[in-house]
């Protein structure tokens, strides 16, 4: 896999993207819970929703 | 009731161990904890990346709504071309290069006008009759629009497009609440957009 992934990005860009993970948010709380609803209901929309949607 | 993965307690940890692929999988089997998963795991890191190039909250989170909803358009059809961390990853600079690219020409542009006045004499620039009259018709429209602002709409406007303030900071500044403040956005956008669409009267045919 991480050579499938080198084929197209280098290590260093796709680490520094991660890197991203350990940064103190700079996203405004209400925008991430606001893009969340619109694209929960983008994928029902796309996909439906699953009809017993548990954790297993 | 809250369902698992959903709601403000964020993401059951059950599903951190779980893989992109198989997250992505039950997405699109329309499962929302798994769908809710998916999108903690990318937020902050797609948010980080864009903003570290883009330096500016509010196309910043044009982006990444922009590089979220073609992840989760494609995912169906994703089919493990490589692997999801590299298929995001690569949405993501794609569009942040198209942006930066698209601003990198606006500046040229601005640079080449140099001082000049934007309306020139120069034939390209001249307009007609009609012309002159549909841009009075607009500015009329889009002073009477404006007028109808309260101030605190119209800073609120300015404190974010030009001085690119997250909504939390303007909110502070303007002593509203961010809801006050996403909605009096909202409103000067449309009276600008229903300035700009303002159609001269139709002649009939």
């Amino acid at each position: 896999m991480a050579q499938e992934i080198a084929k197209e990005f280098s290590t260093e860009e796709l680490k520094e993207f991660l890197e991203g993970d350990l940064q103190p948010t700079q996203a405004d709380p209400a925008f991430q819970e606001r893009l969340r609803q619109e694209l929960w209901a983008l994928v029902q929309e796309r996909y439906g929703r699953a009809p017993d949607d548990r954790l297993d | 009731m809250t369902r698992p993965g959903v709601g403000p307690a964020g993401p059951d940890a059950a599903l951190s161990s779980w893989t992109d692929e198989a997250l992505f999988e039950r997405v699109c089997g329309g499962s929302e904890a798994h769908f809710n998963a998916l999108y903690a795991r990318y937020f902050r890191r797609i948010y980080a990346f864009v903003y570290q190039r883009i330096r500016n909250h509010a196309d910043t989170e044009e982006l990444v709504q922009e590089t979220f909803t073609v992840v989760f358009r494609g995912a169906a059809n994703f089919g493990g071309r490589s692997s999801p961390l590299a298929w995001v990853y690569g949405v993501a600079k794609n569009l942040v290069m198209n942006h930066l690219r698209r601003a990198r020409v606006l500046q040229e542009r601005i640079a080449e006008a140099g001082d000049e006045p934007l309306a020139t004499t120069s034939p390209h620039w001249s307009y007609g009759p009609d012309d002159q009259l549909t841009l009075r018709r607009c500015a009329a429209a889009l002073d009477e629009q404006i007028a109808g602002l309260a101030d605190w709409q119209a800073e609120a406007f300015f404190l974010r497009h030009a001085e690119n303030l997250p909504i939390q900071e303007i909110s502070r500044r303007t002593d509203r609440s961010a809801d006050a403040v996403r909605s009096g956005l909202y409103r000067v956008k449309r009276l600008l957009v229903r300035a700009g669409a303002l159609e001269p009267e139709s002649e009939s045919p």
